[in-house]
């Protein structure tokens, strides 16, 4: 069976598993942006309520304390989710460059191995 | 050279394609967990909503037995979440927001003792401090476990947030339901937008 060793390159394999992770990055990249400004801007509006709300005397010390407390929850949550997407574009950049790979290898067999 | 370096790289790359490597870092998309966030979302919503509507009417009192039960029931439902969540994964940790939890604490409690050492009159160093350390509080605890766990934690925590501030005022006049609410939703929406983003993950790989 003839194997097409020269496919088989370096430079035959990085440049599309890096297209791959380039294109994948760039989304994600876009997606945690707009993630960060979306969440972190409703926590800054919300500090801002209840500082104008207690001292208009709207609500008192007590309620502002939990109130501030959910948005410190919030800020952890945000950053959680933050983490997340960050983890699963490093998934999806290692899983594209993986099925680039494959692709190479199958082509270069000349017949589906992996 | 580069020959030999392209064949090892390929040899290296298809065992990894052989053994089925496909990477997984983050936990796996649960549809009952996205499920019962999107159908808690609408409950808060609409409870907060009646409560506000009926602020000034014992219906929307702490002490009404509708508003109890709600408070219970919600409460074991969310436990049953994060139970959930944490046992899909017990070894995972979220690094990130662990650090900022306990580095919220540990700010505060700095902070608060700075207060107590200075020479501001007592009884307002004694105000001041209580407030910073109270902000602190829980922090830690929320974000304990892998990010999932974090996200459904503070769900939790705030829903509990709520139940005192009602305690506290006896009804949700609409001043706090228009605080409140949007930062519960935030809540619920982030650990929502968690569960999609795994969910979109499992397609695309």
């Amino acid at each position: 069976m003839a194997v097409d060793l020269d496919a088989l390159s370096v430079s035959n394999i990085f440049p599309p598993m890096f297209a791959a992770a380039k294109d994948i990055a760039g989304d994600a990249w876009a997606d945690i942006r707009t993630t960060v400004k979306i969440e972190f801007k409703a926590l800054a509006k919300r500090i801002k309520e209840i500082g104008k709300a207690l001292a208009a005397g709207q609500i008192n010390q007590t309620t502002a304390e939990l109130l501030m407390k959910m948005v410190r929850n919030n800020i952890i949550s945000a950053i959680a989710l933050v983490t997340n997407q960050v983890m699963i574009a490093a998934e999806k950049i290692v899983n594209a460059a993986l099925k680039v790979v494959q692709n190479v290898v199958n082509t270069a067999i000349g017949f589906p191995l992996i | 050279m580069m020959r030999a370096i392209g064949n090892k790289l390929a040899v290296l790359c298809l065992g990894l394609l052989l053994i089925g490597c496909t990477v997984r870092i983050v936990e796996d998309y649960d549809p009952i967990l996205d499920q019962g966030l999107t159908a808690y979302q609408s409950d808060i919503a609409a409870f907060l909503a009646r409560l506000s509507a009926n602020a000034d009417r014992p219906e929307g009192k702490f002490s009404h037995p509708d508003v109890k039960e709600f408070y219970a029931r919600t409460k074991a439902r969310l436990q049953s979440f994060v139970d959930r969540a944490e046992a899909l994964d017990t070894e995972g940790r979220c690094l990130p927001a662990n650090f900022v939890g306990r580095g919220i604490k540990k700010a505060v409690a700095d902070s608060a003792g700075l207060l107590r050492s200075s020479s501001l009159p007592f009884h307002e160093v004694e105000d001041v401090a209580s407030v910073i350390k109270s902000f602190g509080d829980g922090s830690d605890e929320v974000s304990t476990g892998n990010c999932t766990v974090v996200m459904v934690k503070v769900v939790q925590a705030n829903q509990e947030l709520l139940r005192l501030i009602h305690k506290e005022n006896n009804a949700l006049p609409e001043i706090v339901v228009s605080i409140a609410g949007p930062t519960i939703d935030q809540s619920a929406r982030i650990a929502i937008k968690n569960e999609v983003l795994k969910k979109n993950r499992e397609s695309f790989n």
